[in-house]
This record gives structure tokens, C-alpha cells and sequence, in this order.
């Protein structure tokens, strides 16, 4: 079946049609609710949110864009109120990132291609990414990882979030020079 | 490095290919031409590169049967929906709370915010506290303690009724009463309470009486900088007036709208309690808009009333603290945020603010998120110059002047 047909499956309740979305979803929705929160655990919970979100308002889903790109909005959304509760407690928050952090490292993929060293090499420049993205304002992040991790473009992320196009552009160069900053300030980032 | 602030967007969006032959054309000549704009290039050339380099992370092998459960049990649970307790603590579904929950279907800034309020009112009886029976013992404890006692730490067994999206136990009121409620301490009532249908008819607690009452609370001695656990003093009661602010003007929607600041307009469906000795009882229903209010300019500024403070608050917790968050799921059956005021005492829903106190300046604000009932969460009201600070935050982090 094709993405339209399982969704109209779904929307007349089908849970087998929604389960074959979910497959062929979650693992994007996932990674960007990872690397929102930068803790798999909160991701976990988040992707569930918006999976059972979309299932909610499936009837409000009129094909008007992807449907990954509607899932896009409600994990984002998820993903946003998370980190404002979190900002609430911005103390305490900092230092579970960073320990769930570590844990987080293994739940990357490991690349055969490279040696133990390059590897243990990648994996440091990969948590000092993520740290750098836990530093940026959710909005920043939001934008930023929608176009380099999931590969939206600026339209579909203007859509995603309806922003307006300009709007999306000048988000991503503030978030990425935001990005550099931080990552020079705390010495990950040598200028090449 | 003293980069071209005019480029920066070229230069992004050089990376994401997103120029057209005109512009990269325009670029390509500024960086020959600019060292510090070719370096920034380079920069953000590796860190796309080596953002793109993110590897994927697995998702937990049995998160789809967790979604598919929770789909499941949707089909089968009535509105509304009961609480997912097999999720974590903190992440207690919000939309079992839809009836019981004013819930918040507009937009950040540019579009009024609309929140209806469910049915939920407050416990009757000084001192009674209902708690639902699937939330941890922290949430049966009175809100009432805080005619009595210091300002609250995050010590779950203290004031705020939390009110979770199935909790019907909202005595927040007893929290303002002058005097202390006989039953302050953590008592709960009958599960029944919890058990009872969505749209528990609850009488609202006695209004705030006014700070002229035998308890006089101060605020705590250092806003924003005292760590909540240190916070200390009683909190002051005051009442919280039924009429429109005096000096400020409550604009209607297509002024606030077009004033760029959303009005935030809620119902609040407190009842007043058999039991209350307060003659002006709360109104049936009380809509809020707020600020559009003027800034002050003269000595009026000072008359900011409670309600006015509570606006801000609301304001400042949902739509402020530094976050520019686009809602457009106005037609969503579940709110993303909720939050919930608490006037003269009566709690309304979901995340609580409890107006607790005030001086000559400043308004204290208790609140309570209520996928966090046991942390409270403290803000400050500055009434001449109308901001909010959440306490705790460097002003400039955390204030909101609308």
C-alpha cells in the first residue's frame, strides 16, 4: 500500500494500517526527538507522543503535505514543550543531558568503516555536536536539525512549522553560527 | 572575527544549495574579497559537513509496540483517555485532563490564544483534598498549606494541589484562606471523588480574602536569587478583585490582536463552596484578556491588581520565557500546554498559579504544571514595571515585559 492508502486505512481506524506508519516512521521521528533532547529516553517518550498524537487527529489530516512532515510538527511540538518544562528546570536539566548523553552514545550505530581509535574519535566529536545542539535555543535546534539530520528543505521545514521560507533561512544561519560559537567557546571546534 | 553580518544567510544557504546562480554568483565575489566572510564559509562548511556526519540512532527495539499499545488503549478507553502510567513520571498524557483542563488551542503571538475551560472545580471544605488515586501520595497534600506555612519548597507534601489530568481534588482555595483550615493536612478524601465522572461538579473553595487577614505572609525576602529550597517567609493572602483593572484598559480581541500581543482569554468555572464564608463570591464564569496593557508612565502603574499579575504570569508562562513556539494546532485534541489560574482560591485546572502574596512591588506567584505536581515552580509579579520574573532566574533571563 502506498503511504496515502495506509494513511486513509489508518484514518478509518485500521490500527494495522497505522502500525505499517509507525514502521516506516519512527525511526526519523525518533532521531529527531534523540537529538532535540539529546536523551533517548525522553526521545522514546517523546516519539511515542507524537505517534499517539497523530493517531488522535488523524481525522485532521487532510494530504495536504507528507505525512512525515505532519508527524515532523507533532514531535517538534513535543519535543518543544519538553524543553520549555525543562528550561524550567535549567539547573538540573544541564546535568541529565549530559549524563544521558553518555548513555546515549550507545545507542548510535557503530561504522564498521573505522578503526576502534577513529571510531572513539567520532564518537567524542558526535557528543560535543550533541552538546552544542543542547545548547541552542529549541527553535534554533528544531530548524537546524530538521534540515541537516532529517534533510528537509527550507519549504518543507516552512511548512513543517509554518514559517514563512525567509523566516526558516534566516533561522538556520543563526542557529548554525549559534552552533559555532558555542562550539568554539568550550574548545570543540578548531577552525579549519 | 569580524564577519559580514549581511552574508551570513548567503553563506547558509550556500551550504543547503539553496542559491540561486545570481546569488552564489554575488557570494562567491564577497568571499574573494572578505577574509573573515571565507573563513566563516569554511566553518560552517565543516559544521554542516560534520552535522551530516550524525550518525542515526537506533530507536528501542520495542518502542513500536509501546505506540502501537498506546493506540490500542486509546480505542478502547473513553474520553477522556486514562493516564498512561506506563510512561515515565513527567510524562503523563495531558489529554486525560481535557475535561478537566482549560486547554490551550492558540498560537504564540501573532494569533489570540484560546483557552476553554473544562469543568473542574474545586474541592468544597477548608482543608479537603481529593487526589486522584492514580497520583503519587505528594498530590493529596492541601494547597491550604500556605496560609500557614513558608513558601513552598519542592518538597511534594506541601500546598499546591497538583492537579493532574484525572485528579478532581483542587482546594487550592484553602491555600488563601486567612486561617488555617482545620483539615489542612494532607487529607484525602474518598476515591469516589477520583472515580467520578469527567466532568466532576466541584464547588469552588472560599475566595482569597483580603491581606488584611489574620495571616500576614510575607513575600519571600529575596526574589530571584533565592534557590526555591531556601525560600522562606509565610505567604501573604490578598484578594483578588472581581472587576476590571482600574487604569489599564482591557482591549478587546482585535485590539490585543492587532497589537501583536495575544490576549489570553480563558473561563474559569468556579462555584462558590457551601461552605465559603466569603460573601463576594467568585462569578459563574470570568473571562481575562490581558496584556495589552499599557506601559506604566505614571503613578498607576502601582495599581496592577492580582488579576492583572495573574495575566502576566500567564503570559509569561506560556508564551514568554524566550521561546518563540508556533502553535497551530488549534484544532488539536490534545493540548500541548496546559496551564490553569487559580482565582480567590479557586484552582481551575491543570497547572496551577496560586496568586500567594504581595507587597508594595512585587506579587508572588506559586505555580504547578501539572505533569509536575510535586515542583513547584515560583514567579515573581514587579507591579510598577510589570514584568515576570521566574524566581530563581537572572532577571534578565527571566523576565517578561509584555
Amino acid at each position: 500500500m502506498t503511504e496515502q492508502e495506509l494513511v486513509q486505512a489508518a484514518q478509518k481506524g485500521s490500527q494495522d494500517a497505522f502500525a505499517r506508519l509507525v514502521e516506516q516512521n519512527q525511526g526519523k521521528i525518533y532521531n529527531l526527538c534523540y537529538r532535540m533532547t539529546g536523551n533517548p529516553e525522553d526521545a522514546a517518550d517523546l516519539t511515542q507522543e507524537a505517534f499517539l498524537n497523530a493517531w488522535r487527529g488523524l481525522s485532521r489530516f487532510s494530504f495536504q503535505s507528507a505525512f512525515s512532515t505532519w508527524l515532523y510538527r507533532l514531535a517538534t511540538n513535543a519535543c518543544i514543550d519538553f524543553l520549555r518544562r525543562e528550561k524550567r528546570r535549567s539547573a538540573l536539566s544541564m546535568t541529565m543531558e549530559e549524563e544521558d548523553g553518555e548513555e546515549g552514545r550507545e545507542t548510535e550505530i557503530p561504522d564498521q568503516r573505522y578503526s576502534p581509535e577513529r571510531e572513539l574519535e567520532r564518537k567524542e566529536v558526535h557528543r560535543a555536536l550533541q552538546k552544542g545542539l543542547s545548547s541552542l535555543s529549541p527553535e534554533h535546534r528544531q530548524v537546524l536539525l530538521l534540515r541537516e539530520t532529517q534533510g528537509l528543505s527550507y519549504a518543507e521545514i516552512a511548512q513543517c512549522l509554518s514559517l514563512e521560507e525567509g523566516t526558516v533561512k534566516s533561522r538556520i544561519a543563526r542557529a548554525r553560527i549559534s552552533l559555532k560559537d558555542y562550539l568554539q567557546k568550550t574548545g570543540n571546534f578548531s577552525s579549519p | 572575527m569580524a564577519y559580514c553580518n549581511e552574508y551570513t544567510e548567503l553563506i547558509s544557504a550556500a551550504l543547503d544549495g539553496a542559491l540561486s546562480p545570481g546569488q552564489r554568483k554575488e557570494l562567491d565575489a564577497h568571499l574573494a574579497a572578505c577574509p573573515e566572510c571565507a573563513a566563516l564559509y569554511k566553518e560552517l562548511s565543516a559544521l554542516h559537513a560534520a552535522l551530516e556526519d550524525l550518525p542515526p540512532v537506533e530507536p528501542p527495539a520495542d518502542l513500536k509496540a509501546r505506540i502501537m499499545e498506546a493506540v490500542a488503549a486509546e480505542k478502547v478507553v473513553p474520553f477522556p483517555p486514562k493516564r498512561n502510567d506506563r510512561l515515565p513520571h513527567r510524562w503523563r498524557w495531558l489529554a486525560s485532563a481535557a475535561v478537566l483542563a482549560i486547554v490551550l488551542l492558540g498560537t504564540w503571538s501573532w494569533k489570540p490564544w484560546e483557552m476553554t475551560a473544562q469543568t473542574r472545580q474545586s474541592a468544597p471544605a477548608a482543608g479537603t483534598g481529593v487526589s486522584t488515586q492514580q497520583d503519587a501520595p505528594a498530590e493529596k497534600e492541601k494547597a491550604a498549606v500556605l496560609s500557614e506555612s513558608p513558601v513552598p519548597s519542592r518538597e511534594p507534601d506541601k500546598e499546591i494541589m497538583p492537579l493532574s489530568g484525572d485528579s478532581t481534588a483542587l482546594s487550592s482555595t484553602n491555600a488563601l484562606l486567612p486561617s488555617p483550615a482545620p483539615a489542612k493536612a494532607a487529607e484525602t478524601s474518598a476515591p469516589a471523588a477520583a472515580e467520578a465522572p469527567p466532568s466532576p461538579c466541584r464547588a469552588a473553595p472560599a475566595p482569597v480574602q483580603a491581606s488584611d487577614q489574620e495571616q500576614d505572609i510575607g513575600v519571600p525576602a529575596e526574589y530571584g536569587t533565592t534557590p526555591m529550597e531556601e525560600a522562606s517567609p509565610s505567604l501573604r493572602t490578598a484578594k483578588i478583585l472581581p472587576e476590571e483593572p482600574e487604569n489599564a484598559p482591557i482591549p478587546s480581541p482585535e485590539t490585543a490582536e492587532a497589537s501583536d500581543v495575544p490576549p489570553l482569554l480563558f473561563s474559569s468555572l468556579p462555584s462558590p463552596s457551601p461552605e465559603s464564608t466569603d460573601e463576594k463570591a467568585p462569578t459563574q464564569t470570568l473571562t481575562l484578556q490581558t496584556t495589552s496593557l499599557p506601559l506604566p508612565t505614571d503613578d498607576t502603574a502601582l495599581a496592577l491588581t492580582p488579576r492583572e499579575a495573574l495575566d502576566l504570569v500567564a503570559d509569561y508562562c506560556f508564551a514568554g520565557s524566550g521561546y518563540n513556539t508556533v502553535r497551530e494546532d488549534l484544532d488539536s485534541e490534545v493540548p500541548s500546554a496546559h496551564f490553569s489560574l487559580e482565582e480567590d482560591g479557586a484552582s481551575i485546572t491543570g497547572g496551577t498559579i496560586v496568586y500567594t502574596g504581595e507587597d508594595d512591588t512585587f506579587f508572588f506567584f506559586e505555580c504547578h504544571w501539572d505533569d509536575e505536581p510535586e515542583n513547584p515552580y515560583h514567579y515573581s509579579v514587579h507591579k510598577a514595571e510589570r514584568y515576570v520574573a521566574w524566581q530563581g532566574e537572572t532577571p534578565v533571563d527571566g523576565e517578561f515585559r509584555p
